[in-house]
């Protein structure tokens, strides 16, 4: 089975993928019993998104992402967002160099493959939206130049959902921009208790090896982009974001962008499961993370404790699959 | 203040108002109630002012009654009233009895009523009161679907009055009045979401405006159609239910006369404005106290005065004995001459009648009581006079009071005489049409008069067969209308008074082929001595008159007489007497000694001749044969048919889904070409065996979800699991994959899921899968139930011509 990109004689899907399971292998090594997560993760990775993890403090979100980024042999830079980093601090800033006579750009931490950004509802809006923008468009602009970001370029940022205080919550429409929120939940007893034979000994972060290159994730998100999806696939996909629109129980429903994250994920778990064409399951699989955080519930459904998880979920379930052509 | 709810609950009012159209003629009484309606809406909308918000509900109902008296006293007691606009003692006085004159006509005229100004005022206010109440409950108190109680009283009215009204009227009718609930239903609701934001309605609901213009909030559109489904499935239910839900028929909601073969519902009732001659009869025969009609003297002295006709009907429906439809009214002669009289031929002696109608008769009464065949009135007056029936009638002069003489034949035919007239119709033929409903009772008449040769033997037969003894009179009948009243009457309850004996004889006349025709009016009455005679209230009558050719129509009798067993007053014609019926233990007629206030017997009639026949059957034999023969032997089968006919259907209908099962299974295959094709086919065959064995699926369910569920549920391992993923997978790849896989060993992957799915399940759900698939049962319902989504294309149709309408909304240019 091979996808083809356009871009001659391509190898098998199987062998593109083989370095992202390899990955994934890797990273389970490092955060135990989590293997849909970390799956997600890569989804996202290779559908050039951006992660936002969500979870109680404690429970390995810093951890994903840093074994996330190590697995992979490419550039990684860590912010840890507090309230008085400034956008430049994350951008980068014009410099005058001495020698030269002459301003030189020094490059933010945003210039990496992977960028971790720790506790980014810690950080100012003003600082959030500099970020955001990168996300984006995937450039910098400082002082009238434009700065093209490296590929793949991806931001792995996690954020604490109960320490309120103190922060500034990412607005709606800034959430939009994260292709997946995921939260990685509490480790199953046994892998608890594995955790505290592994982790007692030494840090198997430092052990994580890279598997896979740049290179290696920038042919496969090339190769993403061509698995198939079938035209009934995409109503399908359509059907669900329009459901979302009009459930009486949904304040805001998703966005147009959101279809395409949608589309651009599936297509990616399409490949990471070894086909070269999407299949409803795959929208279904998700619909969830690509979709839930950005939705906003009435307060009707809030005080009944619909969560938009929850909505989605049942959302899933009526929308029927559309019928082939 | 809410205008458009108050305008709406108007038109509503109006709408409804017109439900009284059948029982009403002329247009005073309609424009009257609008003008109630528009007093009734403006103090309405006045007591609900700023101002007067605070007045209780019940003051501004009080409020709107106040006005609707002073509207009522200016339109119809002006004359009385001070200025002509504030009401006096004179002029309520005068509308009390405007009203209470309209309640009596209510009980003694037949819709529709022309303009009598008590009906009238008595409509008028009716429409007033109920716009009032509607007011109050839809505008003040906000409550729009409670306001169609009120609305709903306007639609019985016609229930209760009787009113004839044709299919189509009632159709035309319902829907206005639906409409005008239904727009009342409507605005409340426009108000209710107009607190909520800009109304979604069909002409904007689908215009291309961005959804920000629109309002926030979920849309509505698809609670409107909702709403319009409901309220179409609301009206059509209510319009086709009656038709097709057998014995709901609308019923009169007190007893009363017209109750017999011409109950409710019966056509046109006696005509256009005159006293419904059933109704009339039948409450006079019912008046606790019979009170005096009419006195006469007769020159008559040889014979009992003939019968005093008043109305003639000749016209025999499928539920009825109406009016004929052509009567023509001819101004009397001079002198008062009438019309010759129908086929009457030969010279006979004349008698002269003085009637004196008592002072207080109903005065809206105009047909005279006349012993047939009158040749002369001397009446003053316009009268009129219908040729075809010597009815003689005025539109415009009352009846109490009124002196008039009349001069009429006196027929009373020779038994030799009548013997030889000969069958057949003449120029009478439309006096022997017989609706097809009535067919049926051919055989019974057949039966009564077997060995009778001529029309009069028949028509002797008959009258002897009503008068043998079987038939009890009683004035509480209550049957129900049309043949099978009749057929009930004449073979099971046999029970019943004048108008039920004349209207069986007269359609047993007319199905062995004599012309026939039902009267309506008052025997002779009781004789007062030296020949006056007073007629009472229970001397209402209804005979009939068969018609022979020569001698014209002569009244027969079939009711039995006698005060305690019949008509009080009711004596059988001399001619009408068969020598061989009298051996038949029936009443004898007259019923000499039983005639109250010593009434003179009647002379025996001396016959020209013997008539050398037997006599007819015993009723009882009559009663076990022929209806037998029409129900039992008439339909020529033998009981085992219907049977076999039950058990072939059941067996057919059991097969069939089987049989669509199967077939469906064939065709799917068959039509499936290529990869892609087989694997639809095998998959929706797959999802068509799991819906048989009762295994559903969600409709968002994908196919390897659906095999991951059955794989569980059933417990389906080994090739039967491998089967069932071979089947997902190939469903996957032909629907989402570029090239579908191969298709190759689908069908037998399908039987061996089947032959696992059959082995897991109870042997009732496999006995179910095998005699009735639910993946066929469905199918077929959803077949049915698209065919007969009528709503669904109204709705298409309004979605659109609302596309069609140019989409410009107010404010806009």
């Amino acid at each position: 089975m091979a996808v083809d990109t356009g871009q001659g004689a391509a190898r098998p899907l199987a062998e593109q993928t083989e370095v992202v399971h390899l990955a994934c292998k890797a990273i389970e090594s490092v955060i135990d019993g989590k293997a849909g997560t970390i799956r997600l993760a890569l989804t996202v990775l290779l559908a050039e998104g951006h992660l936002l993890i969500e979870d109680v403090p404690g429970v390995g979100k810093t951890m994903l992402a840093k074994a996330l980024a190590r697995s992979i042999d490419c550039t990684v830079r860590r912010v840890q967002f507090t309230p008085d980093l400034l956008p430049s601090d994350i951008t980068g800033v014009n410099a005058f160099n001495q020698e030269l006579r002459d301003f030189e750009f020094k490059p933010g931490p945003v210039f990496a493959n992977i960028l971790v950004g720790d506790e980014i509802n810690r950080a100012s809006p003003k600082t959030q939206s500099a970020l955001l923008e990168c996300m984006e468009e995937r450039q910098v602009t400082v002082d009238g130049t434009t700065y093209h970001l490296e590929s793949p370029f991806m931001v792995i940022a996690t954020q604490n959902p109960i320490e309120m205080e103190g922060t500034y919550p990412l607005p709606e429409a800034q959430l939009d921009r994260f292709t997946a929120r995921i939260s990685i939940g509490y480790p199953s007893p046994e892998a608890e208790l594995e955790m505290l034979d592994t982790h007692g000994l030494f840090s198997p972060l430092d052990r994580l090896e890279s598997v896979a290159t740049a290179n290696d994730m920038r042919e496969l998100i090339t190769t993403v982009r061509g698995v198939h999806v079938a035209e009934t696939i995409r109503h399908y996909v359509i059907s669900l974001v329009n459901a979302t629109r009009s459930s009486p129980e949904l304040r805001l429903g998703a966005s147009p962008r959101a279809t395409l994250h949608l589309l651009r994920a599936c297509r990616a778990y399409a490949a990471l499961e070894g086909r070269d064409f999407v299949i409803p399951d795959d929208v279904q699989a998700l619909a969830v993370p690509v979709l839930a955080h950005r939705l906003l519930p009435t307060a009707d459904a809030i005080i009944e404790r619909k969560l938009p998880e929850r909505v989605l979920t049942r959302l899933i379930q009526r929308v029927p699959l559309p019928q082939r052509a | 203040m809410n205008h458009r709810l108050t305008v709406t609950a108007a038109l509503a009012s109006a709408a409804a108002s017109t439900a009284l159209v059948p029982l009403l003629s002329g247009g005073k009484w309609f424009w009257g109630g609008i003008g109630a309606i528009i007093v009734v809406a403006a103090v309405g909308t006045a007591t609900r002012h700023r101002a007067l918000r605070a007045l209780p509900a019940l003051v501004c109902l009080l409020c709107a009654l106040v006005a609707l008296m002073l509207y009522l006293n200016v339109l119809y007691s002006a004359s009385s009233s001070f200025l002509g606009l504030f009401p006096t003692d004179a002029s309520l006085v005068q509308l009390w009895r405007s009203a209470l004159q309209g309640l009596r006509d209510t009980r003694t005229l037949a819709p529709p009523v022309p303009g009598h100004p008590g009906l009238e005022l008595l409509a008028t206010a009716g429409i007033g009161l109920v716009a009032a109440v509607t007011d109050l409950v839809a505008v003040r108190l906000r409550r729009c679907a409670l306001a169609g109680l009120p609305l709903l009283v306007l639609f019985s009215v016609p229930i209760a009055a009787n009113a004839g009204r044709s299919a189509v009227e009632n159709v035309v009718l319902f829907c206005l009045g639906m409409a005008g609930y239904l727009a009342l239903l409507s605005a409340d609701g426009r108000e209710r979401l107009r607190l909520w934001g800009r109304l979604v309605t069909p002409w904007n609901a689908h215009s291309d405006e961005p959804a920000e213009e629109l309002g926030s909030g979920p849309s509505t559109h698809a609670l409107a159609a909702s709403g319009r489904r409901i309220g179409l499935t609301a009206v059509v239910i209510a319009m086709f239910a009656p038709l097709l839900i057998p014995g709901l028929h609308a019923h009169k909601i007190f007893p009363g006369p017209g109750d017999g073969f011409g109950g409710p519902g019966d056509g046109k009732g006696a005509g256009a404005g005159i006293v419904n001659p059933l109704i009339q009869m039948t409450a006079d025969l019912r008046e606790a106290k019979p009170s005096v009609v009419l006195k006469y003297h007769t020159t008559d002295t040889t014979q009992d005065p003939p019968y005093l006709q008043v109305f003639v009907l000749g016209n025999l429906t499928t539920t009825n004995w109406t009016l004929s439809p052509g009567i023509k009214g001819v101004p009397l002669a001079g002198g008062g001459g009438l019309p010759p009289v129908p086929a009457l031929t030969g010279k006979w002696p004349t008698v002269q009648t003085k009637v004196r109608i008592q002072p207080g008769v109903t005065a809206t009464q105009s047909f005279l009581p006349l012993p047939y065949p009158a040749r002369q009135v001397s009446i003053s007056g316009g009268w009129q006079a219908d040729p075809g029936t010597l009815m003689v009638y005025s539109t415009s002069a009352p009846l109490s009071g009124l002196d008039y003489t009349v001069t009429s034949d006196l027929v009373v035919p020779l038994r030799s005489r009548l013997a030889s007239s000969p069958a057949g119709a003449g120029d009478m033929g439309a006096y022997l049409t017989v609706p097809q409903s009535f067919r049926s009772l051919t055989s019974l008449a057949k039966k009564i008069t077997k060995g009778a040769t001529t029309p009069y033997e028949k028509a002797g037969d008959l009258q002897s067969w009503f008068t043998s003894g079987k038939f009890k009179y009683s004035l509480e009948v209550t049957e129900p209308s049309g043949a099978a009243g009749l057929s009930n009457f004449l073979n099971v309850t046999r029970r019943g008074y004048c108008q039920q004996f004349a209207f069986a004889m007269a359609v047993l006349a007319r199905l062995l082929g004599i012309p026939s025709r039902v009267v309506v009016g008052y025997t002779a009455g009781t004789s007062q001595g030296n020949g006056n005679y007073q007629v009472m209230t229970s001397d209402a009558h209804a005979w009939p008159e068969l018609y022979f050719r020569g001698l014209g129509w002569l009244g027969w009798e079939p009711t039995p007489s006698g005060t305690a067993v019949g008509q009080g007053t009711a004596t059988k014609p001399p001619y009408s007497v068969l020598p061989g019926s009298q051996s038949q233990g029936g009443v004898s007629p007259g019923g000499t000694g039983a005639h109250p206030g010593g009434r003179e017997g009647p002379r025996p009639f001396q016959p020209e001749g013997g008539y050398g026949r037997h006599g007819i059957q015993p009723p009882g034999d009559v009663t076990g044969g022929a209806p037998g023969s029409a129900t039992g032997t008439g339909s020529g089968g033998s009981p085992a048919v219907p049977l076999i006919v039950v058990a072939v259907l059941l067996a057919a209908a059991l097969l069939t889904p089987r049989t669509a099962r199967s077939l469906t299974r064939r065709r799917r295959w068959m039509t499936a070409h290529g990869d892609a094709a087989r694997a639809h086919a095998a998959w929706f065959e797959l999802l068509d065996d799991l819906t048989d064995y009762g295994i559903s699926h969600d409709p968002g369910e994908t196919p390897r979800a659906v095999a991951r569920r059955v794989a569980a549920g059933q417990r389906l391992a080994g090739p039967a699991r491998q089967a069932l993923d071979r089947l997902a997978q190939a469903e996957e790849r032909a629907s989402y994959a570029r090239e579908p896989g191969p298709a190759g060993g689908l069908a037998e992957d399908v039987t061996a899921v089947r032959g696992a799915v059959s082995a897991s399940v109870t042997a009732a759900a496999r006995w179910q899968a095998r005699l009735l698939p639910g993946s066929a049962v469905d199918r077929t319902r959803h077949a049915v139930a698209h065919v007969l989504d009528v709503f669904g294309w109204v709705e298409v149709a309004i979605t659109w011509m609302g596309k069609q309408l140019p989409r410009t909304r107010p404010g806009q240019g």
